[in-house]
């Protein structure tokens, strides 16, 4: 489902004990989403099943970071970010992330299971500006070389720690 | 069957149920020269029996889904949750249901995070301070 919401600047804060779970499929079709995230994300329980999990992403968000989520992914290990999502009603609420792979019984990967709570304030300030440069650079620079850019701009500007103990640390 | 549910939301209902009640034997009493009263009576019954129908099949959808998931619970498996729960049935049943989800949620995440401070902890790396946050009960505590 491609959406056509026009962001807002209306946020919404996640309260202390908010706990957004989802889970994914291999494809990153929803299978699961609590009543939190059904909250959060303004969708209908039946909107978001099977829905692709980008139905949340924000206009805002860098493709490299979910480039970075899905090699973080892929390679077996769990993720660890910062993301801005967006509401079905153009809103907006920031998330700190946690996304690890699932196996079955006989360590086949069959999916992606996600909590997200909420950030801090210090943690979104230090993180918002560094998302702002990257998707200017993957805006000025050619769809092609996009995400590379604005990786190589991360590294710049995380100077030598990786986004994961970067985004641990804030 | 419940995403067949789902979609019959309050204002679905009551429109169609406006348009059966009064079009419906509107149109018999003109073209077949009915008795309206009857036509209205036959017609709520046959719109009560069907929803009630479909509500007793949403119970037995959930209650199915319920002793699926404490099975699986009972098995060591904590993946599964009773989904999709149709949040416009307000049911005992339901409040079962996303309760069930919401311990399961939060047993997962404990489970997947204590597994990655073990194995963290076991390369001497660094161990994030955010985990736990936002769990309740004795799994804060602990």
């Amino acid at each position: 489902m491609k959406n056509k919401i026009q962001p807002t600047q209306k946020e919404r804060m996640m309260r202390d004990n908010d706990f957004i779970v989802s889970k994914t499929d291999l494809k990153g079709r929803i299978t699961y989403a609590n009543k939190i995230f059904i909250e959060f994300s303004g969708y209908s329980q039946d909107e978001l099943l099977n829905s692709q999990h980008n139905i949340i992403r924000h206009p805002d968000m860098p493709r490299a970071v979910f480039n970075l989520l899905w090699e973080t992914l892929e390679s077996g290990q769990e993720f660890n970010g910062y993301v801005k999502n967006m509401s079905k009603d153009g809103g907006f609420y920031w998330v700190f992330a946690n996304v690890t792979p699932s196996y079955d019984n006989n360590k086949k990967l069959i999916g992606y299971y996600s909590v997200r709570r909420k950030p801090s304030v210090q943690a979104v300030a230090a993180v918002e500006p560094i998302y702002k440069e990257m998707l200017a650079t993957e805006k000025n620079t050619g769809a092609k070389n996009a995400i590379d850019a604005s990786t190589q701009l991360l590294l710049e500007k995380l100077q030598g720690v990786d986004y994961d103990q970067f985004a641990l640390s804030i | 069957m419940t995403n067949l549910l789902y979609r019959f939301n309050a204002r679905t209902i009551r429109l169609f149920i406006a348009i059966v009640l009064f079009i419906g034997p509107v149109y018999a009493m003109i073209r077949y020269g009915l008795d309206p009263v009857f036509m209205v009576l036959l017609v709520s019954a046959a719109i009560l029996l069907f929803l009630q129908t479909k509500i007793n099949q949403y119970k037995t959808d959930i209650e199915i889904a319920l002793k699926r998931v404490t099975q699986n619970m009972v098995e060591g498996k904590l993946e599964d949750r009773v989904f999709p729960i149709n949040n416009a049935v307000k049911t005992r049943l339901n409040g079962v249901a996303l309760s069930l989800n919401d311990t399961l949620d939060q047993m997962e995440t404990f489970i997947r995070e204590v597994s990655t401070v073990l194995i963290t902890s076991g390369l001497e790396s660094f161990i994030a301070a955010h985990f736990l946050k936002a769990c309740m009960g004795c799994l804060l505590q602990s």
